[in-house]
């Protein structure tokens, strides 16, 4: 059966975590995604501008703390919210997407400062993918 | 395996509480503080510490420890230089240089504060900007970051924002050597760049401060405080440039460990020998963010001053504004200490843990020779803050650390299921306290109950021989940031 994709919040002494299901490596890294936007609060669905990511690293787990660290960086810089994220491919050293952002900052959500590689787990499982990453907030 | 009673107040995890360990672990603590340290797996962080090439004495732990991510929060940790010892950029964090500035002023809470302390707080809320993003009281072009992140906070100072002297009662003279702007990307240029000046958001804060209790009348003179006094304490870090640092240069080095063969039992402990070119590169950058965290710092000086002397009538100057001290509490520092009889050239990480030299050091102002160095420990929002002085016997303990706070006990979601937001607002509102915050929902994340006991991590401390307690200041009015 394939694997539900969804994410949910893991509680750390002073940090947060985000736990993301998906079907496929990339459905798990949008669920990763969203799960930072909602700590963030800067989940507005929108079109907003779409600007293309790519990140390198050799493995899965790096990939993914690249790429939501390539998120945060844009949307501070941008001063935005994240209106969508498109993960195109995952493949063994690289990831590919793209994220709109809208225009507006954040609220309701706890700034973060960077994802981090503590705990961290990309794996199979249920007929899917299974993340875990910390984040610095 | 259990943690094991040195002597009061000082716990040792044993070698062998996880594989690898170089040196016993060392957590000071009160039997409540250590239990909370175990069950929250802290002390597991401790001993996965205790593996870093290089690591001498022991990984200690200050009582106020918790679980961090790779290092605990509250953890020292020194490695040899000359002996292949490594850096870890995760033993500083992202916020590199983030720290406690201590204003003192000749104001008393009654009669010259009490009645205008939510006017100050309404002014301290316009002047001093907030929150994740956004931009500072002092935006920097391009051209002038790397002054910024080289003079520290001189650079606020050459501007007009503050006083002369101000550097002088700050860590390193508000400068600290060996920074390589060279090593600073673009991206952190452009994430801290327009942020110079601005507070930040989670647990960083702006408080007005009242003196309620001396409990050493000598080290009080010294350090300018009194009874009944108002001061101002800034909690805030190097913003958006020391997060970028450290995701920067950490990619690089958890990319080297299969090179240099260093294996670590939590990524984000990795690290690379002190004389690697990739350490030499962090360790200039990190440099060059603790510069730019005590320059923010410094340029909210000005912005505090500014709400004071509008709200009050008379220049910051003639209400006696000035900088008790400024000291970091995450930061990694080349530093001399003597370890079996020997000096050697130290890298000590502070992660969550403050500096703080004895009576008599020669880096410390001359002001404070007698005093030893201040050390400010920050309560968590609604509770009280400590001035500290440095212990020497804190040099063999714990290479010269202490506390920086009080501490979490408790997660963000769990704190906010205690109480709402609002509902906090109104206790804290009840008991007198006048308030600030941009969102009222995340108010409860800071409550005093997430936290530990302050009063029992500063004594805990005294009680180790790592710090002595001067003041204890009751928050009177909170901007949270």
């Amino acid at each position: 059966m394939r694997q539900e994709a969804g994410y949910e919040l893991l509680e750390h002494t002073a940090d947060v975590g985000v736990r993301a299901r998906g079907g496929t490596l990339e459905e798990l890294f949008e669920q990763a995604t969203l799960g930072v936007a909602e700590v963030l609060g800067a989940w507005r669905p929108g079109a907003g501008r779409t600007v293309a990511l790519t990140v390198e690293a050799a493995d899965l787990g790096a990939l993914l703390v690249d790429w939501l660290n390539e998120v945060l960086y844009l949307r501070e810089v941008r001063y935005g919210s994240l209106g969508a994220v498109t993960v195109e491919r995952v493949a063994a050293e690289r990831a590919t997407g793209s994220v709109a952002l809208t225009s507006g900052e954040p609220s309701g959500g706890t700034y973060v400062k960077a994802a981090t590689y503590h705990g961290l787990r990309v794996e199979r499982s249920g007929g899917g993918w299974l993340a875990e990453v910390y984040l610095d907030v | 395996m259990e943690p094991r009673r040195l002597r009061p107040f000082v716990w040792e995890i044993p070698v062998g509480w996880v594989e690898g360990m170089r040196v016993p672990g060392i957590v000071y603590g009160s039997d409540g503080l250590l239990a909370q340290a175990v069950r929250d797996r802290a002390v597991d962080q401790v001993a996965n510490v205790a593996t870093l090439p290089g690591i001498v004495g022991a990984s200690y732990a200050m009582p106020d420890i918790h679980w961090g991510y790779g290092f605990p929060i509250g953890g020292v940790a020194a490695t040899d230089v000359e002996a292949g010892g490594v850096v870890s950029p995760g033993g500083v964090g992202y916020d590199i240089g983030c720290g406690v500035r201590l204003l003192r002023s000749h104001l008393r809470w009654e009669p010259d504060v009490k009645a205008r302390i939510a006017e100050l707080v309404r002014a301290l809320a316009a002047r001093v900007p907030r929150g994740g993003g956004g931009r500072g009281l002092l935006p920097l072009g391009r051209g002038e970051v790397d002054r910024v992140l080289v003079e520290g906070a001189g650079y606020p100072l050459e501007r007009g924002h503050g006083f002369e002297e101000d550097a002088q009662a700050c860590e390193d003279g508000g400068r600290l050597a060996g920074a390589a702007p060279a090593h600073v990307s673009e991206r952190a240029r452009e994430r801290g760049a327009p942020q110079l000046g601005s507070l930040g958001g989670g647990n960083h804060f702006l408080e007005v401060q009242v003196v309620d209790q001396i409990r050493d009348e000598q080290a009080a003179e010294v350090l300018g405080l009194f009874l009944g006094q108002v001061c101002v304490m800034l909690h805030s870090g190097s913003r958006g440039i020391g997060h970028q640092v450290c995701t920067d240069h950490l990619r690089v080095i958890e990319r080297l460990l299969p090179e240099t063969g260093i294996r670590v039992p939590d990524r984000q402990l990795a690290c690379i020998p002190v004389a690697h070119e990739a350490a030499r590169a962090y360790l200039g950058a990190m440099a060059a963010a603790a510069n730019f965290a005590v320059a923010n710092r410094q340029a909210m000086t000005g912005g505090v001053r500014a709400a004071f002397a509008e709200v009050l009538g008379r220049s910051a100057r003639e209400l006696g504004m000035e900088v008790v001290y400024d000291v970091a509490h995450n930061l990694a520092k080349l530093e001399e200490h003597d370890v079996d009889g020997r000096r050697r050239r130290l890298c000590v990480h502070r992660k969550g843990a403050t500096r703080a030299f004895g009576p008599g050091h020669p880096a410390l102002p001359e002001r404070y020779r007698t005093t030893g160095q201040p050390v400010i420990n920050p309560g968590s929002m609604g509770a009280s803050s400590y001035v500290l002085v440095g212990d020497a016997r804190a040099e063999q303990r714990s290479f010269a650390s202490t506390c920086h706070g009080a501490g979490r006990s408790m997660s963000r979601t769990r704190a906010r299921k205690v109480m709402s937001g609002p509902e906090l607002r109104r206790r804290l509102e009840r008991e007198g306290l006048v308030l600030s915050a941009r969102n009222w929902k995340l108010l409860a994340e800071e409550a005093p109950y997430a936290y530990k006991d302050a009063t029992e991590v500063v004594e805990t401390c005294e009680g180790a021989g790592l710090s002595r307690v001067v003041a204890r200041l009751r928050p009177a009015g909170v901007l949270k940031g």
